[in-house]
Formats: structure tokens, C-alpha cells, sequence
């Protein structure tokens, strides 16, 4: 099985089946445009993810190597987010720095799957909760004065259960 | 005076297209809304320093700074996604991370890419001021799982995520998942139920020398000649109505339902930039030498250079729909639906001054460099002093909305939606007279007046009138009546 070899910003090489890569469009494409020589030294650099993303990031792919290709036309599906796998929910117990890499990582390396499922837990990570418990989840400053606060309240209160 | 020539010109009705459906990830939106970031990879190697260097002890320091990268999802500027991946991987050197302007070069290379001016990105009071356009498409696509409930509670959080959650393609997605048809809910009549003819004139259109310029719903500018009354161009080109113009010498711009700026070249027709960035209707537009201020339902205004098409500044602090825009080349000064009146210094991107006082949306503008004249649907009329940012008069008496006001010397005229038109003076704050009745003649009169015609609109130069006519129910064509009040000394 060709394998290809990946460089972490920190240097790190990291040596992973072609199968497991691809899982990566970026990849894919890259190695796709180059060609790819079972011999080549060729290393594929990634200045944009450190080697512990890196690491997790080929974890998941690995798990996921098999996936079928998601649907193209996603735009009319329904957006859930309590359709993640439980492998993926037992991955996904980090902290929101590692989460929030995983996502910025997943982005540039056009890993839909990843990309979902790490943006569908920080959205569950919002969902049901009042604004308060918001900011204190995600440790955000409330920078409304007691007037604004009060109006948009009141705009937006017409979604709420009465 | 008393027989002014009345010339009628066609406004033709043109088939209406739909508008443009761009999701969260169009790539070809992305190519061109790419904007010049500070390094993000000098942001995670920072995080990632902390991570590892930290003890135990700081563990609570840790949650803190892990806490803030989540946000920084959803507040920061990071920005190196482009067009080409592959390219971009092998351009940057490993070394590059140490350098953040290095990460910057390698997006300014990207031919595609419409990269900002610098400053835009420089870091302010407001978070909004640091964000790309892309790095914002990630957290839209977080928003994008979340029920309406929940994003309304999110909206409720701080001004970045009430900036967020406010985007309309969002919005657009929540009401095709909930069912809600949009095709027979067109842009226009979502926001004004009357509004149900499509080829109303819509924007505040222009008189430049002998041309008029005016906006349509129906997607198109005309461009008119007030002389022969004929139609001497048609902008095509924009993929929702036109709701705000402004025309200097050959150069026309335009603001539409479709969230883009167009500069057009009047004599040819032909569109010179497309101006994109804001995430919501164009609303108003002041147009200054070669710059342009433009103000959006996103609650945002733009500063642009219409020269080179470019994006300087973005100013970020009303809380809802700016309605009206003035600026002088040196102050921008905005009128927004949240109630407030901003004062702007565009060059650094802050806001001078919040005039809060009126009770209600402010709907028009006048700015002489001294005085800010606001005038509100609370039916009052508010004096303010640019520099210190205070309440020099509230003028009241009018009934209604305000919808229109010219200041000149210190005297101002308002039109009011009670049927009168005032005149004051700004520096006493004392009203001069008010006309009506008897010291209003009809100039126009449309047999359809009772029956749904209307004058939507109206500009004057010094010797002419234009009113821009029409209906919402059919009983009136849809047309420009040019009134000439210096035919006789020809």
C-alpha cells in the first residue's frame, strides 16, 4: 500500500497509508496534481497543523477511511447534530483549544467529515442553553449595554416557548 | 412656474431574476471575499506554547486560554483557506509560522484573492473589526446546526455573535428547513408587505447635470436624459433590487437587495467593480471625491474606494439596520433602525460618538460638518454637535416619519409623512414656518391618487423636478415626470 509522509509545523514526520491521507481533499489534490512515486522522498509539508492535531486528525481518518464520500447536495438536508457516531463522541472528549484545532485543521485539510462532526459538537455545546450559560461555556464577555441587552431580549423573544 | 413642461419617460418592466443562491461554502464567493489576516499561525503556536509549557497549577489559566480559542472561532481573523490548497501548502516554508507576515504574503499572492487594506484588520475595541469573511463562514457553519431558538439565544450573548447570527443566507437555510416557501416570499415584500409590484423605483435616485439616474426593483439602474426624456442606458447586472445610488460625473454606484456594490461607467453601461463584503441589503450610500460609504441591513457600513474596487474600512457598532448614511471626507455620520445616530472617524474604525435620544428608527440624515440633523420615525427632529456628540435641539411638531430633509446654511426643510413641510432653523431650534394647505399647489396630481397611485419619490435640481410614479395595484404605470421650471427663459 503507497504510504506518504506528512510534516507537522513542528517538524514532526508523520508516515500514513495514501488511504488514510486522501481522506484529506488537500491531500488528495496535492498528491493528485504531483503524482505520487512509491520511492519519492517527497514530504508534504503542513505548516498549519502541530503534530498533536496532526495526530489526532490521523486517528479519526483512520477510523474513517472506509467512509462512503458524503452526499453533495447537502444544502437541503436537514441539519442534525445528534447523528454523531459513538467512536466520534469518545474522540471528540477534548478541551474546546484541541476542538477548536481540530476544526481549524479539518477546514484546511478539506476533511468534510471531520469538519461536521467537530462543528456539530460545538454546536450542541450551544444548543438548549440560555445566553448566560452560553457565554459561560464558551468564557465570552457579555459587551451589550443593560439597554441593548433588554432590546434584542425582546426581539428576539418571539422564538421562545411561552 | 405656473405651466411647468411635463414630459413622461417609461419605466419598462424587466423580467425579474431570481436571486442568487450561494451557500455557506461557495467556493466562488470564498475566491473573492478573502481578506488580509494577522497570522493564525502564530495564534495556535502561542496556544499550543501554553498548552505544553503549562502546570498544573495554572490548570484554570489553561481553561481560560482554551476557552477563548473556541471563541476566537468565531471572533478572530485567521484566514488561509484559498482557492488553491495545494499551492498555498508548498508556497509557505515551515519556517514561515514564526512570521505572521509571511502568512500574510502568501494570501496576497493569490490572484483571486481581493485582499483588504491592512489597517481594516488592525485590532480594535470590537472583535468584529479583526474578522475574514471566510474565518466567518466557519462559524456561520457551526450556527448553521443550531435550531432558530437557539440562535436567537445565541444572538443574545455579546455584539460579535449578534453580528453572526444575523446573517441572512443563515436565516435564508432556517426557513427552508422549517418549510417556509421562499419563492412566494420575493427579498422586497419580505421586509414591506405592500410592496408587491415588482418594477417599483425603489432607490433614491440621482440628478447629475442633464442625466437622471434611477434604481429599480425589477434589478436594473436606468439612466435617463432629462432633456429628450429617453432611456440612454440600462445597467444590467445587478440579482436584486436596486435600494440606493449615487452618481458623480459618468460614474454611477449602486447598492442592492443582493448585498453587493456596483460602480458603473454611465456613458458606456458598463460595470467597473462589484463591491462585495457586506452580508445584507445596501441600504443608503454617501458618495464623497472616490470614496463611497455605504450602510446595509447587516448593521455594518463599508468604506470603499470605488477607484480600485477595494474595501477600505468597515465600521461595526449599530445594533440593527443602518437606514442612512452622510459623509463629509472626513467624518462618516450613520442613521440606523437601532434608534442611534454614529459618528465615525472611517480612518481608524471607531466611532466618535453614540447620539441616543430618539425613540425610534432613524430614517434620514443631514450632515453640513458642524451639525448632524437626524430626523426619526419618533416624529421628532434632532440637532447634534459633531465634535462634543451632544444635543444642541430636538425640533418638534411634525406628526409623522421624517423621510426627507435638506440643510443649507443652517436653514433645514423637512418633508413629512403628516403632509406638511417645515422649515427651521437649526441654530435656534425654532420652526420658521410649516406648509400646508394653502401653501401647497399640486405640482403633480395622478388621476390614480385615490386609488393606489403614488409619487414614491422625489429630487429636484435647481430649475427641475423629477417624481418618480407608480402603484402597488396596477393603476398607475410605473414612470419618471420631469417637471422643467425654466422652459419660458430658454
Amino acid at each position: 500500500m503507497p504510504k506518504i509522509r506528512l510534516q507537522s509545523c513542528d517538524n514532526d514526520i508523520f508516515e500514513v497509508d495514501y488511504d488514510v491521507a486522501k481522506c484529506s481533499t488537500t491531500i488528495k489534490t496535492m498528491v493528485d496534481d504531483l503524482g505520487l512515486d512509491d520511492n519519492d522522498d517527497e514530504i508534504v509539508p503542513l505548516p498549519n497543523v502541530n503534530s498533536a492535531i496532526l495526530r489526532k486528525v490521523i486517528q479519526w481518518a483512520t477510523q474513517h477511511k472506509d467512509d462512503p464520500p458524503p452526499p453533495e447536495d447537502e444544502d437541503n438536508r436537514e441539519k442534525r447534530t445528534d447523528d454523531i457516531s459513538s467512536w466520534d463522541s469518545d474522540f471528540l472528549k477534548v478541551d474546546q483549544g484541541t476542538l477548536f484545532e481540530l476544526i481549524l485543521a479539518a477546514n484546511y485539510l478539506d476533511i468534510k467529515g471531520l469538519l461536521d462532526v467537530t462543528c456539530k459538537t460545538v454546536a450542541n455545546m450551544i444548543k438548549g442553553k440560555t445566553p448566560e450559560e452560553i457565554r459561560k461555556t464558551f468564557n465570552i464577555k457579555n459587551d451589550f449595554t443593560t439597554e441593548e441587552e433588554e432590546q434584542i431580549r425582546r426581539e428576539n423573544e418571539w422564538c421562545e416557548d411561552k | 412656474m405656473d405651466n411647468p413642461a411635463c414630459s413622461t419617460v417609461d419605466v419598462p418592466s424587466i423580467h425579474k431574476t431570481d436571486h442568487t443562491n450561494t451557500s455557506l461554502f461557495d467556493e466562488s464567493e470564498l475566491e473573492l471575499q478573502c481578506y488580509h489576516n494577522e497570522g493564525v499561525i502564530v495564534d495556535d503556536e502561542e496556544n499550543t506554547a501554553d498548552k505544553t509549557d503549562a502546570d498544573d497549577p495554572e490548570v484554570s489559566k489553561l481553561d481560560v486560554v482554551y476557552s477563548e480559542a473556541v471563541l476566537n472561532i468565531m471572533q478572530s481573523s485567521p484566514s488561509w483557506k484559498n482557492k488553491d490548497n495545494s499551492n498555498n501548502s508548498i508556497n509557505m516554508e515551515n519556517e514561515d509560522h514564526d512570521n505572521d507576515d509571511d502568512g500574510c504574503d502568501t494570501l496576497k499572492i493569490e490572484d483571486n484573492c481581493r485582499v483588504s487594506d491592512g489597517e481594516s484588520c488592525s485590532s480594535n475595541s470590537s472583535s468584529c473589526l479583526t474578522f475574514s469573511e471566510h474565518y466567518i463562514k466557519l462559524a456561520l457553519y457551526v450556527l448553521s446546526f443550531l435550531e432558530p431558538r437557539d440562535l436567537l439565544r445565541a444572538a443574545q450573548t455579546c455584539r460579535y455573535w449578534k453580528c453572526l447570527t444575523d446573517d441572512n443566507l443563515l436565516w435564508r437555510e432556517k426557513c427552508i428547513e422549517g418549510g417556509v416557501d421562499l419563492d412566494s416570499v420575493s427579498v422586497s415584500n419580505k421586509r414591506n408587505k405592500n410592496r408587491a409590484v415588482p418594477n417599483t423605483i425603489t432607490s433614491p435616485w440621482k440628478f447629475c447635470g442633464n442625466k437622471i439616474v434611477s434604481g429599480s426593483d425589477d434589478n436594473t439602474l436606468k439612466v435617463w436624459s432629462v432633456t429628450t426624456g429617453k432611456c440612454l442606458r440600462t445597467l444590467i447586472g445587478h440579482t436584486g433590487g436596486v435600494w440606493s445610488s449615487q452618481m458623480s460625473g459618468n460614474i454611477i454606484i449602486s447598492g442592492s437587495t443582493d448585498r453587493t456594490l456596483k460602480v458603473w461607467n454611465a456613458d458606456t453601461g458598463h460595470c467597473i467593480h462589484t463591491l462585495y463584503g457586506h452580508t445584507s441589503t445596501v441600504r443608503c450610500m454617501h458618495l464623497h471625491g472616490n470614496i463611497v460609504v455605504s450602510g446595509s441591513r447587516d448593521a455594518t457600513l463599508r468604506v470603499w474606494d470605488i477607484e480600485n474596487g477595494v474595501c477600505l474600512h468597515i465600521l461595526v457598532g449599530h445594533l440593527a439596520a443602518v437606514r442612512c448614511v452622510q459623509y463629509d471626507g472626513r467624518l462618516v455620520v450613520s442613521g440606523a433602525y437601532d434608534y442611534t445616530v454614529k459618528v465615525w472617524d472611517p480612518q481608524n474604525e471607531t466611532c466618535l460618538h453614540t447620539l441616543s435620544g430618539h425613540t425610534n428608527r432613524v430614517y434620514s440624515l443631514q450632515f453640513d460638518g458642524v451639525h448632524v440633523v437626524s430626523g426619526s420615525l419618533d416624529t421628532s427632529i434632532k440637532v447634534w454637535d459633531v465634535e462634543t456628540g451632544t444635543l444642541k435641539h430636538t425640533l418638534v411638531g411634525h406628526q409623522s416619519l421624517t423621510s426627507g430633509m435638506e440643510l443649507r446654511n443652517n436653514i433645514l426643510v423637512s418633508g413629512n409623512a403628516d403632509s406638511t413641510v417645515k422649515v427651521w432653523d437649526i441654530i435656534t431650534g425654532r420652526c420658521l414656518q410649516t406648509l400646508s394647505g394653502e401653501f401647497i399647489r399640486d405640482l403633480v396630481s395622478l388621476e390614480s391618487g385615490g386609488s393606489g397611485g403614488v409619487v414614491w419619490r422625489i429630487r429636484a435640481s435647481e430649475t427641475k423636478l423629477v417624481c418618480a410614479v407608480g402603484s402597488r395595484n396596477g393603476t398607475e404605470e410605473t414612470k419618471l415626470l420631469v417637471l422643467d421650471f425654466d422652459v419660458e427663459t430658454k
